[in-house]
């Protein structure tokens, strides 16, 4: 997608923020402030904001809902959120400690209108994660989790991966 | 920081009722406006109205039930409508497809006015 904005003029210093959540969906919300702040501080506009946030929020459900399996049998399933945001980027880095290797950053098969054409049925997050960030990459290490981070670019347009 | 969700209903003059939403609808949430939507289907109600003025976000799966809710609607000549948006919200709506399918309206009244609307029963 194209993402034709600047953030504007400032010198706030980048801004790097670090949490460690319990993968429950009751605790997205501090998560999506969390995202929304940090832009803030940056300038982003308010429209690639709500984008940022609401693919964030999709990127931690699916971690949640379906990277810990049902027979994990770990008692704390847990989620990292790494923001890092300066007037180039807003970097949203979600690791998780999964037993199975869950990546979102393929493309799916269906865009906005595919996904309706197809009947809307499951995959909207996907698609969300997709139309509204500029580059998604995803890495998954064996007894370590699945790392995916989450990229949008200020000021100019950038492929999505 | 964290807004409590409330979902409350009050019915209206033309046989439909307007569901009060407030807070967050996202995964967390959205099991409890099901709830509350699937209570109203269950009483015969085939006028929906959603009251999003002080939605503050709403997530896919919040947007799932929507649509849900329209299509199970719509084979009994019923309606799920939404109304009074913020304009964030909206945009989001709008972007992603939703309002081709659900219609928007600026406020409640204007949401349970077009269900009477000849035009929009036509």
């Amino acid at each position: 997608m194209v993402a034709d904005f600047a953030p504007g003029t400032h010198s706030a210093p980048p801004t790097r923020i670090m949490l460690d959540l319990p993968a429950r969906t009751r605790y997205l919300t501090i998560i999506r402030e969390l995202v929304a702040l940090a832009a803030v501080e940056h300038h982003y506009p308010p429209g690639e904001i709500a984008k940022t946030v609401m693919a964030v929020d999709e990127a931690c459900v699916n971690i949640i809902e379906h990277a810990y399996l049902p027979d994990d049998s770990r008692a704390d399933p847990r989620i990292n959120i790494r923001v890092d945001a300066s007037r180039t980027q807003l970097a949203v880095t979600i690791g998780d400690q999964a037993q199975c290797s869950f990546s979102p950053a393929a493309k799916p098969k269906d865009d906005i209108d595919g996904y309706w054409a197809s009947g809307a049925g499951h995959g909207l997050g996907l698609v969300i994660l997709h139309h509204f960030m500029d580059r998604i990459s995803h890495s998954y290490e064996p007894g370590r989790g699945n790392e995916l981070r989450l990229i949008k670019y200020a000021g100019r347009h950038q492929a999505a991966v | 920081m964290q807004k409590p969700f409330e979902v409350s209903r009050t019915p209206a003059h033309n046989s439909a009722v307007v569901l009060h939403v407030q807070g967050y609808l996202d995964a967390h949430t959205t099991p409890q406006f099901e709830e509350q939507l699937q209570a109203v289907r269950d009483g015969g109600v085939l006028r929906i109205v959603i009251d999003c003025e002080h939605l503050d976000y709403i997530s896919s799966a919040g947007l799932g039930i929507l649509v849900d809710t329209y299509r199970e609607l719509l084979p009994k000549h019923g309606e799920i409508k939404v109304a009074a948006m913020t304009p964030a919200i909206r945009d989001i709506f709008d972007i992603l497809g939703f309002s081709k399918i659900i219609h928007v309206y600026p406020s409640v009244a204007a949401a349970l006015d077009a269900f009477d609307s000849p035009e929009e029963n036509a």
